[in-house]
């Protein structure tokens, strides 16, 4: 088990290396710089007369003129001893901000998947129990419903209907959880929503499948054999036993939701990193990307060390090298 | 349940698509909107600055009793009327020059305080060194609040140009040196205002070798380190010749004075980076830790301001969203007051349907003719450096198309310098012109698209040929490179694909001439006077002409413009240069110039739309009004 | 390695499903009867290349999709049953041409990507030892960064074309298809008439073409059902965040994009048809391959 957990770790170095070098790499191939758009003040309209000698200087100034591994064995320099760098494009610290976003990230991406799990486990349990009936083709097209819309048109969709129906939004002005609750979860409800829509599907889709499979299993056949109720045997049997790989799968995905609620965040103004990612992508800001890109592969690696140590705990089968 | 009804799913699938339709359409509101009415809404709905008679400023001195400048009043004819909706709603630009109205001074006192002010805005701030910023929403937008020029555009007659931090000022006989008499003004830090903090200032805005997005063109007027302290509150400014344009430039809102004690102990990066790092003289101080990226910044009343009783706002708080939809709803909602800066494209073609979506609440506003439409052709290659093709890709192009369906309306047929400046350039006069024609049905003349495909063949491509448009995904860039795409294929036979990028990339290519065609939308004018178009998009090694597109006798002409004092024979000069441009075919060929428009609440008083979105930024002059009347839907805001 | 996929599992051969015609037919039939809600994905899908080869044929309410005909923004009217656009383009032929678009974006990536994905994972999985271990170690990278900066980092090195949106959506959906493919193939290794082929002497190469490749065939199908209307998805998300397919193209991701810069007096109808389009084809691939799924995934064939 340690061995397991120390080789594991120890993955983890190759694995984040590489990911930095492939965002390096693709940063670098990636046409435009961030000295340009400061220059231009990345405004389509707004780049005039800037001069190109000037770009040159500023391109020197930040350093982006050095070849490619140097700055790259630099940033990694910086990296180990803890120094995230500062943002090309803000010129702060990008430490002041990461922490914060991830953890708005990590609120929605919670409320989205629970609410996702509220509403799909039980579709999915219909679905299995009631395999291949009019139930069973309702409960999946609803689980269906929010993976057939791209999220940008849920989210646009739920901004019109408040706003021209309802005449009302939640109010601007991110708050936090621990200051004022109330506000912040009238903020998040629906990005949370969007996100549990998406979502249902999958999550739906695992329950019903894992139902199908345990319900098939010998115990679950004696549980019926020994004469328990329907309901007894898929609550006490069947669905403790689905719910094991529900609740990996759902792990894994909680991993993929962290880098990936960006349209989310910006139509629905939750000021996490998806939001702070897509902006230091437009501006070229490297130092900001892997910054992010870092934090995310490491946490969500360890997430799945986790789930996959869990998983080993509840599942007595499984054997670890 | 026992029961099997025969419920196919296929039902089920359309059970759900229509109660979606149901539901999308009921979120539409009726969804009954026709298009735009262009030209009939957009006039009326506009408090547009007047008429684009003359769009040179006029500067008319200072209220007090400064001499009149004699380069400064030497830019132009008098300009339009301004703020008045009677002018605004002339449909088309007219180049009678019409009586400077006078400075109206008594609303200082009728203002109104209180109210924090919520405001909503497109872009994140960047940089928040005024001198040293590029752009209008990363730079001055946002931090132009805290600051004072030495002179400013009049935030109620934005023809006339007036003391700021300057109570009053002289120029020498010969008009090469102006001496600058300062009010009595003091540092958000309660220091006083020191004529050697406007020296430091000038001289920080001329540095050598500093980038200078938008202030460099001071360096045109002012060798850096010749301005001398005279006293305590006197400023001697010599400049390098009798310029027409100099004061126009110096009142730009870019033009920002720092106070010395703390920008001199800043490096570059800190007065970037941290808005905290900087105090001004300004009518607002930023709250110390209230910008969260991507989020929102605050602003809070100066008390100490020396305008009192101005500024009226306690102070504003600007949110920032993306996502124009959301931005919009939010107006919608009355989360927020207006936009902010009040009249940005951004938000053009929305804000006459969101009038009457809030019953009235928010009104429209629109400045006129502030952004250029055009296209962009690399000519160094090929079949680009034709003058013949680059003639004929233009000539087929229906401006009024461009502005009806590009523009929704919110915009004019145009050429090379604003709307109406050159005396053969009105909007009359130009359909006189190939490229413009009209047949006597209305639609483009048959004689142009003849014309153009005669050049096309004449320059070896009578079948047309295929290429690319360079554009990015979003706004009227896209849209543009669509519709010119369709019409060249339409006219020309030409096979273009378009290759849409972010902008990143997008300069990326132009620097590196990577490019045939960029189709362009929404290039804003920085200044009022037509020695901007040269600025930005005829300087050399610049991005906008990357290629180096000149002629010798084009930069004879811009050279003379620029010491050209007398009105009338500096306009002569641009005259010539629009014959040159005609028959010289530069890079840069114009295919419309649109308005701007914004929104602000109807309770929100005394803003008069500039003539330019760079300009007055301060904010010192508007108030809240609870009790203001609510004027009939569709007229727009009333100042 | 206690990862599990739950498209991965089972694996017993289901290459009798594409054996001939006659059966075939009979597992179409089958399926019908078994799976009507799979039956109807699947004539919603045969109904929508019908459709897209048709609009690519020019059989179109406007021929060109391309062209502006009339006023922008039109709702809805005989002559233009969905309205017009954003610069006067007739939409109902624009969504009708945006069916190819979208199945040549979906289908394409979805073939080059899940074979791609396979032949990566196979190889790897046979090669072993530190090729295997350091491959994986480029597909844990690949999935641990967000999607969306590999999409939008390649649609800025290669411009804006369809093929490069396909070539995004591909690199996107590569890491996890090579995932499920190599805990397949693992699976297969430990099956008994592999161990028996190994046993009685067969080379490698054959027991992948005989044994493992027929046996990946079910869940080539399955994921590729799948993997269609996800496609089809991301090509909408990347035009929305502005790095997808040409302005031009019409593809349904495209025109819904250009509708959420509207309000709504303005942009309803374009966000409703092509929203309804979206919304039928990735609802279809999706019951589609639900059926597919029950059908040929062994454990679930109880039923």
């Amino acid at each position: 088990m340690t061995t397991y957990i120390v080789r594991r770790l120890l993955l983890f170095i190759p694995t984040i290396l590489i990911v930095t070098i492939i965002i390096f790499l693709l940063m670098w191939i990636v046409p435009g710089d961030t000295a340009m758009l400061i220059l231009t003040g990345n405004d389509p309209n707004e780049g005039g007369r800037v001069s190109l000698e000037d770009v040159e200087r500023l391109r020197a100034k930040l350093g982006l003129d050095r070849p490619v591994h140097i700055q790259y064995a630099d940033w990694l320099w910086d990296m180990l001893r803890g120094d995230l760098g500062e943002s090309l494009w803000y010129q702060t610290p990008v430490i002041d901000e990461l922490g914060g976003r991830f953890v708005t990230t990590v609120q929605l991406a919670v409320m989205g998947m629970g609410l996702a799990f509220i509403i799909a486990v039980p579709l999915g349990i219909i679905s299995a129990v009631k395999q291949d009936t009019k139930l069973d083709y309702i409960s999946r097209i609803v689980a269906l419903l929010g993976i057939a819309m791209p999220t940008f048109l849920i989210a646009i969709v739920v901004t019109y209907v408040l706003a021209y129906v309802f005449d009302w939004l939640p109010p601007l002005d991110y708050a936090n959880l621990w200051e004022q609750p109330l506000t912040n979860l009238q903020q998040m409800v629906f990005p949370a929503l969007a996100i549990a829509f998406h979502d249902l599907a999958f999550t739906a889709r695992v329950t019903r499948s894992s139902m199908l499979e345990t319900m098939r299993d010998d115990y679950v056949r004696t549980a019926r054999a020994k004469g328990l109720t329907e309901m007894g045997v898929i609550g006490r049997h069947a669905l403790k036993n689905a719910l094991l790989p529900i609740i990996t799968v759902s792990g894994y995905q909680f991993g993929r939701l962290l880098g990936g609620v960006v349209i989310v965040e910006v139509i629905f103004l939750v000021p996490g990193i998806g939001n702070m990612l897509i902006d230091a992508i437009i501006h070229r800001d490297f130092v900001v990307i892997q910054a992010v890109v870092v934090l995310v592969a490491a946490v969500v690696m360890f997430l799945n060390l986790v789930i996959d140590l869990i998983y080993g705990v509840l599942d007595p089968r499984i054997r670890y090298q | 349940m026992k029961r099997r009804r025969k419920t196919t799913p296929s039902a089920l699938i359309l059970i759900t698509i229509s109660l979606t339709l149901v539901f999308l359409i009921a979120c539409g509101g009726a969804a009954t909107a026709p298009a735009p009415e262009s030209d009939t809404s957009a006039a009326p709905a506009s408090a547009a600055a007047g008429s684009q008679s003359a769009p040179t400023a006029a500067p008319s001195g200072s209220s007090s009793q400064a001499s009149q400048p004699t380069a400064a009043a030497a830019a132009a004819q008098p300009a339009a009327s301004s703020g008045s909706s009677a002018a605004a709603a002339e449909p088309t630009p007219t180049v009678q020059p019409v009586e400077v109205q006078a400075p109206e001074t008594d609303w200082v006192t009728r203002g109104k305080h209180g109210r924090t002010m919520k405001w909503v805005a497109r872009n994140n701030p960047g940089f928040w060194d005024v001198h040293y910023g590029a752009s209008l929403t990363t730079t001055l937008t946002p931090s132009g609040p805290r600051f004072n020029q030495l002179v400013e555009y009049n935030p109620v007659n934005p023809e006339e140009i007036i003391g700021d931090l300057a109570e009053s000022w002289d120029v020498s006989e010969d008009g090469t040196v102006y001496t600058f008499y300062l009010a009595e003004a003091n540092w958000t830090d309660g220091q006083p205002v020191k004529a050697s903090d406007i020296v430091y200032s000038l001289d920080r805005i001329t540095l050598p070798d500093a980038f200078r997005g938008r202030t460099n063109s001071l360096r045109n007027f002012y060798e850096h380190k010749t301005a001398e302290v005279i006293d305590e509150r006197t400023v001697r400014m010599p400049i390098k010749f009798p310029a027409a344009t100099f004061m126009v430039n110096l009142a730009s809102d870019y033009m920002k004075m720092y106070p010395e004690h703390v920008a001199g102990q800043l490096t570059q990066e800190d007065a970037n980076c941290c808005p905290e790092n900087m105090i001004g003289s300004g009518p607002f101080i930023f709250k110390d830790g209230s910008w969260q990226k991507q989020e929102a910044y605050e602003y809070v009343r100066n008390d100490d301001y020396f305008k009192a009783p101005r500024p009226y706002f306690d102070g504003f708080k600007v949110f920032l969203i993306q996502d124009v939809a959301r931005a919009i709803a939010t107006l919608k909602v009355g989360q927020a007051d207006g936009t902010y800066y009040p009249v940005l494209s951004t938000y053009t073609e929305f804000v006459e349907q969101l009038e009457h979506d809030t019953d009235g609440r928010m009104r429209a506003l629109f400045m006129e003719n502030v952004q250029r439409a055009g296209l962009n052709f690399n000519w160094l290659v090929e079949p680009y450096d034709d003058p013949r093709v680059r003639t004929a890709l233009w000539m087929v192009i229906d401006q009024e198309e461009i502005v009806e369906k590009i523009l929704r309306g919110n915009g004019t047929v145009g050429t090379h310098f604003h709307v109406g400046f050159a005396p053969n350039e009105s909007v009359e006069a130009l359909y006189e012109l190939p490229g413009y024609r009209r047949d006597a049905d209305g639609a483009k003349a048959q004689a142009d698209l003849d014309e153009a495909r005669r050049l096309l063949a004449e320059a070896g491509y009578p079948e047309g040929f295929s290429g690319t448009i360079t554009s990015i995904l979003t706004g009227c860039t896209a849209t543009s490179a669509q519709l010119v795409k369709d019409i060249w294929k339409r006219e020309l036979n030409l096979e273009m694909t378009i290759e849409s990028s972010d902008v990143a990339t997008l300069y990326a290519k132009w620097r590196s001439n990577d490019y045939g065609v960029i189709v362009g939308c929404g290039s804003g004018i920085i200044l009022p006077d037509p020695s901007d178009i040269l600025n930005q998009w005829y300087g050399l090694d610049t991005m906008r002409n990357s290629g180096n597109w000149t002629t010798t006798e084009f930069e004879a002409l811009k050279a003379a413009q620029a010491k050209e004092l007398d009105p009338d024979k500096r306009k002569e000069l641009f005259s010539q240069m629009v014959e040159l441009l005609r028959d010289e075919v530069p890079h840069y060929l114009p295919t419309g110039w649109m308005h701007a428009g914004g929104t602000l609440d109807y309770r929100i008083r005394n803003y008069h739309v500039p003539r330019t979105i760079q300009m007055i930024h301060k904010l010192d002059h508007m108030w809240w009004d609870e009790d203001a009347e609510k004027p009939p839907i569709g007229t727009g805001y009333q100042p | 390695m206690a990862t599990r996929d739950i498209t991965a599992e089972g694996g017993s051969p289901a290459r009798n499903v594409l054996l001939g015609i006659p059966a075939a037919y009979r597992s179409t039939v089958d399926l019908a009867r078994r799976k009507p809600l799979g039956a109807v994905g699947g004539a919603i899908a045969l109904i929508l290349i019908f459709v897209a080869i048709a609009s690519r044929l020019a059989i179109l309410p406007v021929p060109d999709p391309y062209a502006s005909v009339g006023d922008i923004f039109l709702s809805p009217s005989p002559e233009y049953p969905m309205g017009t656009d954003v610069i006067g383009r007739d939409i109902l032929s624009r969504v009708l041409y945006g069916t190819w678009i979208s199945l040549y974006v979906g289908l394409g990536s979805v073939l080059i990507g899940i074979t791609a994905g396979f032949v990566l994972g196979i190889t790897s999985t046979y090669a072993g030892g530190f090729v295997d271990l350091a491959f994986q170690r480029v597909v844990d990278a690949l999935m641990s960064i967000p999607g969306l900066i590999l999409a939008l980092s390649i649609m800025a090195v290669l411009g804006s074309s369809l093929n490069n949106v396909i070539l995004a959506i591909v690199i996107g959906m590569l890491a996890p298809v090579i995932r499920t493919v190599r805990s397949q193939v693992l699976t297969l290794k430990e099956m008994d008439y592999v161990t028996a082929a190994r046993a009685i002497g067969a080379r490698p190469q054959r027991i992948v073409f005989r044994h493992i490749m027929p046996n990946c065939l079910a869940i080539y199908i399955i994921m590729a059902t799948y993997y269609l209307g996800f496609a089809i998805i991301i090509e909408a998300s990347l035009s929305f965040l502005g790095v997808g397919a040409p302005p031009d193209e019409p593809s349904w991701g495209g025109i819904l994009t250009v509708a959420s810069r509207e309000t709504p007096e303005t942009g309803i109808w374009l966000l409703v048809f092509p929203g309804i389009f979206i919304f039928i084809a990735v609802l279809a691939f999706n019951v589609l391959g639900d059926a597919l799924r029950d059908v040929l995934d062994p454990r679930l064939r109880g039923r």
